[in-house]
């Protein structure tokens, strides 16, 4: 039973590592674009697709093709960001988000139809599982994900600490019409922003689709999840994003010891009704 | 394949789709609710209607209610239930900022299919329930019943139609209107904007109850699996290629939005061919919604000024 | 006294927009409130018609206590308020701005809005005659059918006025009614404002217009820093030395 218990906590932390990938970025986008980019999780399924390309088509080891995908991915995100959200801002944050929705639908389309409907998995080596008291405890896949998250997390607060990039950020972040006053090049953070968002997402897909299964409704099957996760830390905080995504992913993959396992998900977007009902604000105070 | 039924097929499952559209411009056009989670209250309604209606569970079934009301009941039932579920949902959740409400709507979308999914007790779980009766099936031959459905969803939606145009152009729906406009004003003008808020996020819920209990009169099938976000995004949609605020645009917008979509059945050649067309079709709901929102925001049928003539009367 | 305040404050974090105002509006008068950028004035009149938590103190209102009472619950006692920001109901046509606003109306409830009542329909003719009448006023007759956010700004802050005009009211507050608008319609929103008055509604207005405020106010309120610190004719105003110091001081935020 506890061994139950530990096994679970160790997938909750692998999906809290994923999920903190892929949300960091959307909330990032949420603070600095203005609006909820539904679109966001269809890159997951490009990133994890692309890399299945160059991994089982074109043969390269999984993590030169996942280095390619974080940078095709980010481009396309970016592009996609120039093209079709930037020319709309005037418009205001609903309309970007309904334009997100038909964004998704368009990537969502792509991806299936070039993808075509057949389940992929990547050319890898069987994961050794590693055992602890001789019940096999996690696998090294698992943590191997478990250390990129962090040191994707590590790596983005000392960006946001110690550089001047960061601190621009931040600044923006803040207030947004002050930084540009302030002389800070808004366009070209905005450009790192979505770069970064997009490249993230895509190393999300590709870890994901390490643990999981990969079909076309990767990406989209996390939206709901990943929303979750940003609005749990409070919208648009990065620090908050990233203990969101953990507790979620915990609180998921513990949850189903008790609930019947096709709720899993369901458990992610009850908590955020309830949060939502109890304290919109997120469990953060503070700036970021 | 013949032409007229084809068509009277479109045109049944345009019509159904459009009266869930006009609920949802009730909602969103009207009022400024973003509802990113229709589909539940379409989902509450159709399976209301046939729990109602269905013969009482034999001893082997999975399921636990059916009470074998006839089919009027249903459809009387499900835009109650629908509305009560919306009022339901909506009493913690329309105070919240419109980035919240988004997102706890389309949460309460999914979380509603998922325990449509499991709660098989209530619902026959993934299996669903399928042979559903048809209203006046009996009176008519299997050919000539897809034409009288057709004339069936018509009048219901007319009669939707004048019903939301009614609301729409009284005071109340006036009231709505400068909820959407701005809150602030509409309180300092002693309305109580929660209260038109609830009223009208209850009525669009009960019009999407309604709807979703004939789609499944329809298809004769209630499943989890239909009750999914593009039900929601079809309404979307068509209400922003029709005009957002406008009666007349959510039923033309629906009506060109899913003809374009049947009309595509007609390229699926061969079996290899029809998997590829599935995704083009996704890829080109997309793309629509994209071009349109950027290039004619308004709709096809711009929101109509209420002149002055036609105030007081 | 029409509205009064005993030490009305209204705190954010630390900082106390607010500080134990009190103030009295008498019937049938026009009184002002001035003061330097950020000394609260906006603040105040959130707080007294309900759209910001008290944090303490008391409002009466024709002798009854409004304190705390949601926002459209002291609209519907008839105090009723205008917004610094252009706030027009901006995708509804002017003639509809006015029709909306009218407290209580028959086709408001949604089964009366379903089945039309004769009553309901006369309501809605009385109530269209009367708008119509205030944009003739106003001098936006002409353009009755027309997008609100198609009118200028100085058109919208008149037409705001005559909005809140249409809910009978009691008294209006009006937040800087000259903000944003140019010279020309600042003379014609005066001279509306002075008609207004002949009729015996009573007036509280915030507004940095100071010729404007001189010119129309029996009575002048100063706020400071949260705090009011003189009170006056604006005669008495204009001489008083706490007064200019606040101005010059430089009360900016």
């Amino acid at each position: 039973m506890l061994i139950d218990i530990a096994q679970n906590a160790v997938y909750g932390i692998v999906s809290g590592g994923i999920l903190l990938l892929a949300a960091i970025g959307f909330s990032m986008v949420y603070r600095i674009e203005g609006f909820l980019n539904i679109s966001h999780a269809e890159l997951l399924t490009v990133g994890a697709y692309i890399a299945v390309l160059f991994n089982v088509f074109l043969h390269l080891n999984l993590v030169l093709a996942s280095i390619l995908s974080i940078i095709i991915t980010a481009f396309i995100g970016l592009l996609i960001a120039k093209k079709l959200f930037s020319p709309i801002r005037k418009f205001g944050p609903l309309i970007l988000l309904i334009t997100s929705v038909g964004v998704a639908f368009a990537m969502h389309g792509i991806t299936e139809f070039v993808a075509g409907p057949n389940i992929r998995t990547y050319n890898v080596k069987i994961p050794m599982a590693i055992k602890i008291g001789g019940y096999p405890f996690v696998s090294s896949n698992e943590i191997i994900i478990i250390v990129i998250a962090i040191c994707s997390a590590l790596f983005l607060h000392l960006v946001l600490t110690r550089t001047k990039l960061g601190t621009a950020f931040r600044a923006m972040a803040s207030n947004f019409d002050l930084a540009r006053v302030k002389g800070i090049d808004t366009d070209r953070m905005s450009t790192y922003v979505w770069l970064y968002a997009s490249g993230m997402a895509a190393l999300a897909g590709v870890l994901l689709g390490l643990v999981t299964r990969i079909d076309t409704d990767l990406g989209w099957d996390q939206i709901l999840i990943i929303m979750s996760a940003t609005i749990l830390g409070g919208l648009g905080k990065i620090y908050g994003v990233m203990v969101g995504a953990l507790v979620i992913g915990l609180a998921m993959d513990l949850g189903i010891l008790v609930l019947p396992s096709s709720y899993r998900p369901a458990i992610a977007l009850g908590i955020i009704i309830v949060i939502l009902l109890v304290k919109p604000s997120g469990i953060f105070g503070g700036e970021y | 394949m013949d032409i007229g039924l084809f068509l009277a097929g479109v045109i049944s499952l345009a019509g159904i789709y459009a009266i869930s559209t006009l609920g949802y411009n009730l909602q969103f056009g009207q009022t400024g609710l973003v509802n990113l989670g229709y589909v539940a209250y379409f989902a509450v309604g159709a399976y209301t209607s046939v729990i109602l209606t269905i013969p009482h569970p034999g001893p082997h079934a999975a399921y636990m209610f059916g009470f074998g009301l006839p089919m009027w009941v249903g459809f009387i039932g499900a835009p109650i239930a629908a509305a009560i579920f919306a009022y339901l949902v909506g009493l913690p959740t329309l105070r919240l900022g419109i980035d919240y409400f988004v997102v706890v709507t389309f949460a309460v979308g999914e979380v509603l299919r998922y325990v449509l999914s499991n709660e098989a007790w209530l619902t026959n779980g993934l299996t669903g329930f399928h042979s559903l009766a048809q209203p006046f099936r009996e009176s008519f031959g299997p050919l000539v019943y897809e034409y009288f459905f057709a004339g069936l969803v018509i009048i219901i939606l007319v009669a939707t139609y004048l019903f939301v145009n009614r609301i729409c152009r009284s005071p109340f729906g006036r009231a709505l209107k400068s909820v959407r406009e701005n809150e602030s004003v509409c309180l300092s003008l002693g309305k109580k904007v929660s209260s038109y808020k609830m009223k009208s996020f209850m009525i669009g819920a009960a019009v999407a109850g309604l709807a979703g209990s004939l789609y499944v009169r329809f298809i004769t099938l209630a499943r989890p699996e239909i009750f999914i976000p593009a039900v929601t995004f079809t309404a979307l949609l068509s209400m922003i290629i029709g005009g957002k605020g406008n009666n007349k645009g959510a039923v033309l917008g629906t009506f060109i939005f899913i003809f374009a979509v049947e009309l595509t059945r007609f390229f699926q050649v061969s079996a290899a061919y029809a998997i590829r067309i599935s995704p083009l079709r996704t890829l080109a709901t997309g793309i629509m919604l994209i071009v349109i929102l950027r290039y004619l925001p308004q709709g096809i049928i711009k929101e109509a000024r209420v002149k002055g003539e036609e105030l007081g009367r | 006294m029409m509205l009064q305040m005993r030490n009305v404050s209204k705190n954010f974090g630390g900082l106390k927009a607010v500080d134990r105002c009190s103030l009295e509006v008498e019937e049938r008068s026009i009184t002002g409130l001035i003061g330097p950028n950020g000394a609260g004035k906006t603040t105040l009149f959130n707080v007294v018609t309900g759209f910001l938590p008290i944090d303490g103190g008391g409002v009466h209102f024709k002798g009854e206590d409004i304190t705390g009472l949601p926002p459209y619950g002291i609209a519907m006692e008839g105090l009723v308020r205008t917004f610094q920001t252009a706030a027009g109901l901006m995708r509804m046509t002017v003639l509809e701005n006015l029709m909306v606003a009218p407290q209580n109306q028959e086709g408001e409830g949604v089964l009366r809005a379903i089945f039309k009542t004769k009553n309901q329909k006369e309501e809605q003719k009385r109530n269209k005659e009367k708008a119509l009448q205030i944009l003739n006023t106003l001098d936006l007759y002409e353009k009755r059918d027309e997008w609100v956010e198609n009118l200028s700004s100085g058109e919208i802050k008149l037409l705001e006025v005559g909005r809140q005009l249409m809910t009978n009211p009691r008294m209006l507050l009006l937040d800087e009614p000259m903000f944003g608008v140019s010279p020309g319609f600042q003379f014609r929103m005066l001279e509306y404002l002075r008609n207004l008055r002949k009729k015996g509604l009573t007036f509280f207005i915030i507004e940095h217009n100071l010729s404007f405020v001189m010119s129309i106010s029996d009575i002048i309120y100063v706020m400071d820093f949260g705090q009011l610190i003189a009170r006056g004719t604006p005669e008495e105003i204009r001489k008083d030395e706490k007064v200019i110091a606040a101005y010059l001081g430089g009360g900016e935020e």
